[in-house]
């Protein structure tokens, strides 16, 4: 009897639950107690809730039983003896008036206190007024079918339920968008390749006192120091940007790389004396050697620290290759032959003087031979990056 | 006796019970009850209440005997009585399962709950 009340609509009676331990709280304080727990107010709660919810299914189950649908004082006496403890001595003779219960309850009237609730209440549950659905005789219209009268609700709109396609609205057809596509990346393209000579114009004026030959690398090069970095013309695709250490001496060594796409040869092995330094700084005994990497067209320069010293370097590098670690490190640039395409590519797109191309052209040339004279040139620089590096082993003990 | 029972619910129009009405009534729609008789509902607020204070009064002599139990036997009853008379009287779980279980509602506590390290 009463299996599901407390535990089935636990959040449709939140606010009963409330105002039941307001009052039951209240109750106690009545009785004398100054403070409760809190799992021990919801429990009496919880207790007085059911207590008042059997007492009215047992009265509607007394009227019930007398055919009846309202109840009456004497259906809830009956109630109140059934939840209430059983009476001293149960005697059906006796009439109902003087039944124990209710005579306990007007003991208790007369004896006690009235306790007032505390706050003024609504009436609860709220009913929500929902808005019925208009007719069709308030809507107006008439009814499909003779059958149908006029005061039931009246149909949905044909909108709510039937589904027509929607056709996307096109002002033009592929094929004019596919031109109009092409239209505008052409048009992308010619500002590009406009700012691309704009700013290696300016690029190209930075660079002409930099080097010693003249170099190539209007394009690919970068500012190094006094150019603004983000003014320089932009690398080709493939080409790293990377950072251009001065040519003073390796005075600054924390990794410093030359931008390998400078094709002086002689300055990157300069360059990479710092990195041999900053190599040599970090992990002791820096076993570094210079290798060539790859041959044909391109000329390019790896660094590679090695464990395991080949016999040639090590006749050349002396201590350098004492190290036991076992860390590479492969720096490889390209410059010279690949670079130096790049550029002639670069330049040719952008060759809009005569001027240009007569630069181009001798560039070509002095690339071509630059290449050429590679081989030559290999053992010189060796012997170069050999003085360098001793020399900078030699300051580093020396400080 | 009938004349009692009508006395009595005349005395009813002018008693205001603890439990409001509002939610007398709601928890009497929810089990059926119809009275279109506004003592109705107040006398079954008033047998309400008269339940809840029996238990909270029997749930009070558990706990004055506890404590007068605990004063008696560590000491002469001076010292730890004092929560009864300078501090506070709080109905625990306990005194109320006690007090309920004469009623023929049993209602159960936890002893502990071992759901972290520092509480169980």
């Amino acid at each position: 009897m009463g299996g599901g009340s407390s535990g089935g609509s636990s959040s449709r009676d939140e606010f009963g639950r409330i105002v039941a331990k307001m009052a039951v709280a209240q109750i106690c304080e009545s009785v004398g107690f100054h403070s409760i727990q809190a799992s021990a107010m919801e429990t009496l709660a919880d207790v007085a809730i059911r207590y008042l919810r059997d007492l009215a299914r047992a009265a509607h189950f007394y009227s019930n039983l007398a055919a009846r649908i309202e109840s009456n004082a004497f259906d809830l006496i009956m109630a109140m003896e059934d939840v209430g403890p059983a009476p001293p001595a149960a005697d059906p003779s006796r009439p109902i008036a003087r039944s124990s219960a209710l005579r306990e309850v007007m003991r208790f009237v007369e004896y006690s206190e009235e306790i007032p609730f505390a706050r003024p209440l609504p009436r609860f549950p709220v009913a929500k007024k929902r808005l019925a659905a208009p007719s069709f005789a308030q809507l107006g219209e008439a009814p499909p079918g003779s059958h149908i009268p006029s005061w039931l609700p009246a149909l949905p709109d044909p909108h709510t339920y039937r589904h027509t396609p929607v056709w996307p609205d096109r002002k033009r057809e592929p094929a004019a968008n596919r031109l109009e596509q092409a239209r505008q990346r052409r048009k992308a393209e010619s500002s590009l390749v406009a700012l691309h000579s704009r700013l290696s114009s300016t690029a190209s004026m930075v660079f002409k006192d930099r080097e010693k030959e003249n170099s190539g690398s209007e394009e690919n090069g970068s500012g190094s120091g006094s150019g603004n970095a983000f003014l320089a013309p932009p690398l080709a695709a493939g080409a790293k940007e990377l950072m251009v250490v001065q040519f003073g001496g390796f005075k600054d060594g924390g990794g410093g790389e030359n931008a390998g796409v400078v094709p002086q040869v002689p300055s990157i092995v300069e360059a990479f004396a710092s990195v041999v330094e900053s190599a040599s700084n970090g992990n002791g005994d820096g076993g570094l050697e210079i290798q060539d990497g790859g041959g044909g067209n391109e000329n390019g320069l790896a660094l590679v620290e090695q464990s395991q010293p080949q016999p040639q370097p090590q006749q050349k590098k002396g201590e350098l290759l004492e190290s036991n670690r076992s860390q590479r490190v492969v720096l490889s640039f390209d410059f010279g032959g690949k670079a130096g395409s790049k550029g002639v590519f670069a330049k040719r797109i952008l060759a809009a003087s005569k001027q240009q191309q007569q630069q181009q052209q001798q560039l070509l040339k002095r690339q071509r031979s630059s290449v050429a004279n590679a081989e030559d040139d290999k053992d010189e620089r060796k012997k170069r990056a050999e003085q360098i590096i001793t020399q900078g082993m030699d300051t580093m003990a020396a400080s | 006796d009938d004349a009692m029972l009508v006395d009595f619910l005349a005395t009813l129009d002018d008693y205001i019970p603890a439990i409001p009405e509002e939610l007398v009534e709601y928890y009497l729609a929810a089990g059926g009850f119809q009275a279109h008789d506004s003592r109705l509902t107040r006398l079954v607020a008033v047998a309400t209440q008269k339940f809840v204070s029996e238990v909270a009064s029997d749930a009070l002599q558990h706990s004055k005997v506890r404590s007068k139990s605990a004063a008696a036997a560590p000491s002469s009853g001076g010292s730890a009585k004092d929560p009864k008379h300078g501090g506070r009287i709080v109905l625990t779980s306990d005194d109320l399962a006690a007090a309920l279980r004469e009623f023929g509602v049993n209602v159960k506590r936890q002893e502990y709950y071992a759901d972290s390290a520092v509480a169980g």
